[in-house]
């Protein structure tokens, strides 16, 4: 009996560790381009029902209201962590190269194993190859190719990017695709800002920018990171407290059972 | 004499029980929608006529903005309504998720159930630029058209609710009323968080760790009355 309750302090004691653990990294990713932060969900274990009842007697005047079974639980448990993807402040950059979306959607990526992967992360670069690249390298796709020649790039709120050569007009190259998913919540987080579909997140649906509920692009900007970092001080604040107070528990039990040690002398 | 060995040994456990109970409300301290549980001393609420047994507070958590579309919080005496494969289940934790085939479903992955079954919002997400809305009493809207309405129900005698893991609730017919109108209200973006209050526990286990030892005092008491009694036998 004792050593259960000890068990179910230290389930809490366990869920508030993971809690720091997701509020930590969102903060030290405040700065990070188009990160979205995350949160920790909580569940409560399984019931379990104590036959006796100590108040079972019905008292002359009593009202007997309960279902006359006392059920003792048995702790908590992180059930999930979900991420939150409300939008971040757009930072205008003044780089030509630097797309925000501003609504639903991400740029979809070809990773070096050949799958997709997705990310809202519009700090674009043009690689050697002539050919659109995130930070990291990877191609965007759909993709295009651009020569030397190019003066400058301009992305259009839709995704249309044309290039001006030299001695030409403007040269329409293509147009960015976004992809959306059903429930962005469910998306796998890969690092360096990138997701991954999931079966919980559904298959990507490809369209333009700008229609169908899709975000709008915005050269020029960069989306920062949506964490708030007065919120996360107060969540890190209450799970210290929640941490604490579990230790209590620990405490506590820990006395009694010395004190049931003491009834033989 | 050993029946006061007895009532102060039961004394014991039953304090031990508790502290299961206190430990258990502490541990979900952050657990969306928890409803915590009573000791068997705070059950007996005495100070009408008539004695009242309450196994679980339902009293209301504190309702967190978090914005998220798909969080709602509910105030009042009702329940959001589950689908499991063993049946209704009912729940204060509107913490909703949307499913790979479209389903509106809690974190676990059992459907929330409207008043004509499961809600499959999918159409609503692909079409347009969904500006999902739940209102006060309970209907889902995509800008002004209803998608449909949340069953949310109502039991008239909570006491007789049964808890399960992830914070639901059943009897044992798992059929349930829908609630009137005006015995509810529902906030969008909001969550309730649990009801637990770590001072009312804090002070619960001070208090059952000194009846505890209290009992302790008493089983050692009688121990050495006995231990005399035994010693005027002696000539």
């Amino acid at each position: 009996m004792s050593t259960r309750a000890l068990r179910t302090a230290a389930t809490g004691m366990y869920a508030q560790q993971l809690n720091i653990q997701v509020i930590s990294n969102n903060i030290a990713n405040l700065n990070t381009t188009s990160f979205k932060k995350s949160r920790a969900e909580f569940k409560d274990l399984m019931y379990q029902e104590i036959s006796t009842n100590p108040q079972q007697e019905t008292a002359p005047g009593s009202v007997e209201q309960t279902n006359a079974k006392i059920q003792v639980g048995s702790g908590v448990k992180a059930s999930s962590t979900q991420k939150m993807f409300q939008q971040g402040d757009l930072q205008q950059t003044g780089q030509q190269l630097d797309v925000a979306i501003h609504g639903d959607g991400f740029f979809q990526v070809r990773k070096a194993d050949g799958s997709f992967a997705y990310t809202r992360d519009g700090s674009l670069k043009i690689s050697s190859e002539g050919s659109l690249v995130t930070t990291d390298g990877f191609i965007i796709e759909p993709g295009f190719s651009l020569d030397e020649q190019v003066l400058g790039i301009s992305i259009s709120s839709e995704g249309v990017i044309s290039a001006q050569e030299v001695g030409e007009n403007n040269v329409e190259l293509g147009t960015l695709e976004l992809a959306k998913f059903v429930n962005p919540g469910g998306l796998m987080s890969l690092g360096n800002n990138l997701y991954a579909e999931t079966e919980a997140s559904g298959t990507p649906i490809l369209g333009q920018a700008g229609h169908d509920g899709f975000g709008e692009l915005q050269q020029g900007y960069l989306e920062s990171s949506n964490v708030d970092i007065v919120e996360e001080m107060i969540s890190m604040i209450s799970a210290q407290r929640s941490y604490e107070i579990n230790s209590k528990t620990v405490k506590t039990v820990e006395e009694m059972m010395g004190i049931a040690n003491n009834i033989k002398r | 004499m050993t029946e006061g060995l007895e009532n102060a040994a039961s004394a014991m456990r039953n304090k031990m029980m508790n502290i299961q109970i206190v430990a258990n409300n502490l541990a979900n301290v952050n657990t969306t929608g928890f409803k915590r549980g009573m000791t068997f001393a705070e059950m007996l609420d005495g100070e009408q006529e008539v004695t009242t047994k309450k196994a679980t507070d339902f009293s209301e958590g504190v309702f967190v903005e978090t914005n998220n579309p798909l969080n709602v919080a509910i105030s009042g005496d009702a329940f959001f309504t589950v689908k499991t494969p063993e049946g209704e289940y009912l729940t204060k934790n509107g913490d909703f998720k949307i499913d790979n085939n479209g389903y509106l479903t809690t974190r676990e992955g059992f459907k929330v159930l409207g008043q004509n079954g499961e809600i499959n919002l999918q159409d609503e997400l692909i079409d347009k630029n969904i500006n999902l809305a739940i209102t006060k009493n309970g209907e889902i809207k995509s800008d002004d058209k209803i998608i449909t309405k949340l069953k949310i129900s109502k039991v008239e005698n909570e006491q007789v609710l049964t808890k399960a893991d992830g914070q639901r609730f059943y009897n044992n017919e798992k059929q349930y009323t829908i609630a009137n109108d005006n015995d509810f209200e529902l906030y969008h973006g909001y969550l309730e968080s649990s009801n637990t209050n770590a001072i009312i526990e804090m002070q619960q286990m001070i208090q059952l760790q000194k009846d505890y030892e209290a009992s302790q005092k008493m089983i050692t008491s009688i121990d050495s009355m006995m231990s005399q009694v035994k010693e005027m036998g002696k000539i």
